[in-house]
């Protein structure tokens, strides 16, 4: 334990770890900030520069535009009402509000300081319970862990928007393109139709950058062209520590209501925050003030939204399964560099994994510097006109595409996906389910063939253990809630 | 007939296309599967009654026709409450809905302009091509201010050039500007 811990330490104390947390932190704070930019765009954009790099380094950055996005989407809620995620409409609430007032220093401040807090609270779950589910899961075999793949792919119910049925149609398609390229028992093709290209399969990225990012440039593109930008009114006083201990209640349970749903695959940050803020609305002496201006308010939004940064990491690192969109693209991250995340890894790669927690908890005290000391200045950098920045975002994935493999097929494929992105956008089929399906897909077919070939073609063996029969419970049982969550228009999945 | 509809049929005809065309021709069989679960074409198979099927649903049973109405019309800068999708779909500061028929160009522009640069590459490279690609675009949508344009179109592909090859290894194709690399 103690020799892991010290070559983790020495695995994260390099100069390049410590400044690329900073980076990513600090970038994703702005991508975050940019109305039209979004988080995962923003990882899935870095993803091509991290190749290059040590696994945790790479790792770290995209974990720091995570964690950056998930606060800077509360900057330009609080300041012109634009919230940068789904899950920041909930500090709209009272945030802009304040701004009217004159108040939006300390609503910015409160966000901060919430945000940091829960950070905190949720990272440290992360290191006490991934550790422990690790450790159980070692014990799972290829049946086990496909009940345990059919579970986490019912946060495509969380993420299907408004439709669930067109959710399970772009979680079927991503199945699909997941299927193409040489079998994995046989050896034979799969819709390679001649193209050699095809035998190794459709690379992540490409598909990754051409679903979450081209869409959003060519729609874009085909709107009536005209860049609307509020100008940021930051004033007013800061928030002290008086306004903190006042939140405090709110944030602390805001905190832990994140943990407690982030963990869960598919809920994500936006029920947590509404859930998180309605609890604060409950219980507050003046209830009447929410929605108008009340500081506790965006205490317990944002802390409700940062409270699932860390957990939404515990079933990845422990079991290897994302719980929503962002760590779906980390756990492609994971792919690249050769490693899978897992109870496996925590035997096999226990200092790395150290080194991700103490970069992860570095990422807090981040958060707070970056938050205190460049809103000003992210603010600004949110207000370039979308004419200069999508032509910009075009041309890094079309770079980033073909870094990759150096290879014009992958620029190709990139470029057709954005297409057929851009026709799911059309006809509104949302994206999220598409590209987790399409990583969870050979998982899911590797286990499913495997347990068939130790059973000999039977069936039962997907319910042989009481681990597996756990999984198919937690299955309907999330099932139940989430589609229960749908009907009462909770926002699921931010 | 409505939009939604048509849509599920479309998914419809996707799901039988898949199993009935594409899975028999573009899936090879070995001689010596020995159970089905197993068969190289199981899960497409599933795959494509899960689209149909689905398809089936929307058709019989579709979303209410203002959200599909809606469609991409009402997307805007003003929230990018596309966390979860992707794809900014919300507030739409300062943004009227636009009709088909009007996004028809910008949709040509911008595929015109993706498809030339995938085919410009093997002779101007990807530095000039995407320079022309930055500039042209960025003229399109309104970018008045030529010196900051073009600083911007030559500096972001330049940039990226020098990051992929000096601090990733990465070789960067630069066509008929091949002559040029240090």
């Amino acid at each position: 334990m103690f020799d892991n811990l010290l070559e983790a330490v020495s695995l994260f104390l390099t100069f390049q770890n410590v400044g690329i947390l900073f980076l990513g932190v600090l970038v994703g704070a702005i991508v975050g900030a940019i109305p039209g930019m979004t988080t995962p765009m923003g990882v899935a954009l870095a993803l091509p520069f991290t190749f290059t790099m040590h696994p945790v380094t790479g790792i770290l950055l995209l974990l720091g535009i995570y964690k950056g996005g998930l606060y800077g989407g509360s900057i330009t809620a609080i300041l012109i009402k634009a919230p940068g995620t789904p899950a920041a409409s909930c500090t709209v609430l009272d945030g802009y509000p304040l701004t009217r007032k004159g108040q939006a220093r300390k609503a910015l401040d409160i966000a901060l300081y919430a945000s940091c807090f829960a950070d905190f609270v949720s990272n440290l779950s992360l290191i006490l319970l991934a550790g422990l589910l690790a450790g159980f899961a070692l014990k799972f075999g290829p049946p086990e862990f496909f009940t345990l793949i059919v579970f986490s792919l019912t946060i495509i119910a969380g993420v299907s928007g408004e439709n669930l049925v067109k959710g399970v149609v772009s979680a079927a398609l991503g199945l699909l393109f997941a299927t193409i390229g040489l079998d994995m028992v046989y050896g034979t093709n799969r819709f390679i139709f001649d193209n050699w290209n095809l035998m190794g399969g459709l690379s992540f990225i490409p598909v990754l950058i051409g679903l979450f990012a081209l869409p959003e440039i060519i729609h874009y593109f085909t709107r009536k062209l005209r860049d609307f930008h509020e100008a940021a009114n930051m004033s007013g006083e800061g928030a002290g520590m008086r306004e903190f201990r006042r939140c405090f209640k709110s944030i602390l349970r805001g905190s832990l209501i994140g943990v407690v749903l982030g963990a869960i695959p598919g809920i994500g940050g936006a029920p947590s925050a509404f859930l998180s803020y309605s609890e604060a609305k409950r219980t507050s002496r003046n209830p009447e003030n929410f929605g108008k201006g009340e500081l506790e308010g965006v205490a317990a939004a944002e802390a409700g939204n940062n409270g699932v940064a860390g957990a939404t990491m515990i079933p990845l690192l422990a079991l290897g399964v994302p719980g929503d969109v962002i760590t779906a693209v980390i756990l492609g991250a994971f792919m690249i560099h050769g490693l899978r995340p897992g109870p496996v890894m925590f035997v096999d790669n226990l200092p790395m994994i150290y080194a991700l927690f103490i970069g992860i908890m570095l990422s807090s005290a981040y958060l707070f510097v970056i938050g205190k000391f460049s809103i000003r200045a992210i603010s600004r950098i949110s207000e370039v006109p979308n004419r200069i920045l999508y032509p910009v975002v075009l041309v890094l994935c079309l770079f980033g595409s073909f870094a990759i493999n150096n290879s014009m097929f992958d620029v190709l494929v990139m470029v057709l996906m954005g297409c057929f992105g851009y026709l799911m956008m059309v006809f509104r089929f949302p994206a999220p389910p598409f590209l987790i399906a399409f990583i969870l897909g050979p998982l899911l077919e590797d286990n499913f063939r495997q347990s068939m070939i130790l059973s000999e073609g039977g069936l039962g063996i997907l319910a042989r253990s009481g681990i597996c029969w756990f999984f198919w419970t937690l299955t309907l049982l999330s099932l139940v809630f989430l589609v229960r969550s749908r009907k009462k228009n909770i926002p699921l999945a931010g | 007939m409505t939009r939604e509809r048509l849509t599920g049929i479309g998914v419809l005809v996707l799901g039988l296309l898949v199993f009935f065309v594409l899975i028999p021709r573009g899936v090879d069989q070995p001689g010596n599967v020995e159970h089905a679960a197993l068969a190289p074409d199981f899960w497409p198979r599933i795959i494509a009654v899960v689209i149909a099927l689905m398809g089936l649903l929307l058709a019989i049973k579709p979303a209410r026709e203002d959200d599909g109405e809606k469609g991409v019309g009402e997307g805007g800068e003003g929230s990018g409450a596309g966390e979860s999708s992707g794809i900014g779909e919300g507030g739409g500061a300062g943004e009227a809905v636009v009709r088909w028929p009007q996004r028809l160009p910008g949709l040509a522009v911008t595929l015109g302009a993706l498809f030339a640069f995938y085919f410009l590459i093997p002779f101007l490279g990807m530095v000039a091509s995407g320079a022309a690609l930055i500039f042209g675009l960025m003229v399109y949508a309104g970018e008045r201010r030529w010196p900051r344009g073009a600083a911007i179109a030559v500096g972001v592909p330049v940039a990226l050039y020098l990051f992929f090859v000096y601090v990733a290894s990465i070789p960067i194709p630069l066509g008929v500007f091949e002559s040029l690399r240090g």
